[in-house]
């Protein structure tokens, strides 16, 4: 079934994988970015069948999806000598 | 760090191109699929530059959208992706920190443009300012409005879209005379 597929492939493609980035060592420095996917699809359809009246070529369907996303750093967990802290990578417009 | 998003735009027109929906969550189920797993961390946060004792590491967001359908007789398909460099880290010794990228200024679309040229009365939507349908008069009963009208248009200096005037059925001069040089000339037996 369709939703199900797309509740499978929800839990396999969208995992702590995925927002949580490969390490990168830089010196004595490790930065681990944090990620924020966000993703939209949706279809729909219809299917008029052929009126009593209506030839059968007037049988008539339509069909629509969308799909829509955007992925961004959120921030990285920066590992130095001194510490380990989070960095925000999301500029604040609030000043 | 500007092929890397070159080549992730390129798959994403890649994957477009085929999208003319057969069935609403059919198809396009495999190309999420594939949109999905191209998603890494590798495509928002670029490799490394060094410099001296300094690196910076460029990280940016990437936008998509993928819209198809089809109907009996026609299909049809769009698809965008928007890559914005946010900012870079800085790395110096242990030192980490943050610098941001201006945000772009967003370029206003045409039907945005228009909308604010309405809002600031600099264009004006006159359809069928006049019409006086199958009233009784002729055409030198319009001079009076035709020239306020035009007097207003030239004073507020404002471009008009549409039909200014509909004469409709209006009946010519009574006197039937032929219409001087630059008096309005009307179609004879337009009747409905």
């Amino acid at each position: 079934m369709a939703r199900a597929g797309m509740t499978q492939r929800l839990s396999h493609d969208l995992n702590v994988r995925t927002v949580i980035g490969d390490p990168i060592k830089v010196g004595s420095v490790t930065l681990i970015p944090i990620l924020m996917i966000d993703v939209k699809f949706g279809g729909a359809a219809t299917k008029v069948p052929s009126g009593a009246t209506a030839p059968q070529s007037a049988e008539s369907h339509a069909n629509l999806f969308y799909m829509s996303g955007e992925a961004r750093p959120l921030g990285v967990v920066a590992i130095t000598g001194k510490g380990t802290r989070f960095i925000n990578l999301v500029k604040s417009d609030a000043k | 760090m500007k092929s890397k998003y070159a080549c992730l735009s390129a798959a994403l027109l890649l994957l477009g191109i085929p999208c003319r929906a057969q069935l609403p969550v059919g198809k396009p189920l495999g190309e999420y699929d594939k949109l999905v797993s191209q998603l890494k961390s590798s495509s928002l946060v670029g490799e490394p530059i060094r410099a001296g004792g300094t690196v910076i590491i460029p990280f940016a967001s990437v936008n998509f959208g993928l819209v198809g359908g089809d109907a009996k007789i026609a299909s049809g398909g769009g698809l965008s992706s928007k890559s914005v460099p946010l900012g870079f880290l800085v790395v110096e010794g242990d030192d980490v920190r943050v610098e941001f990228l201006s945000a772009p200024e967003d370029k206003p679309s045409v039907v945005r443009q228009l909308l604010q040229a309405i809002l600031d009365r600099k264009v004006v939507f006159i359809g069928n300012g006049l019409n006086i349908g199958n009233a009784d008069g002729n055409v030198q009963d319009l001079a009076p409005l035709i020239s306020s009208l035009a007097k207003l248009i030239a004073e507020a200096n404002i471009t008009t879209i549409g039909n200014a005037l509909n004469l409709g059925s209006v009946k010519p001069p009574k006197n039937n005379a032929a219409p001087t040089e630059g008096e309005p000339k009307l179609p004879q037996g337009n009747k409905p």
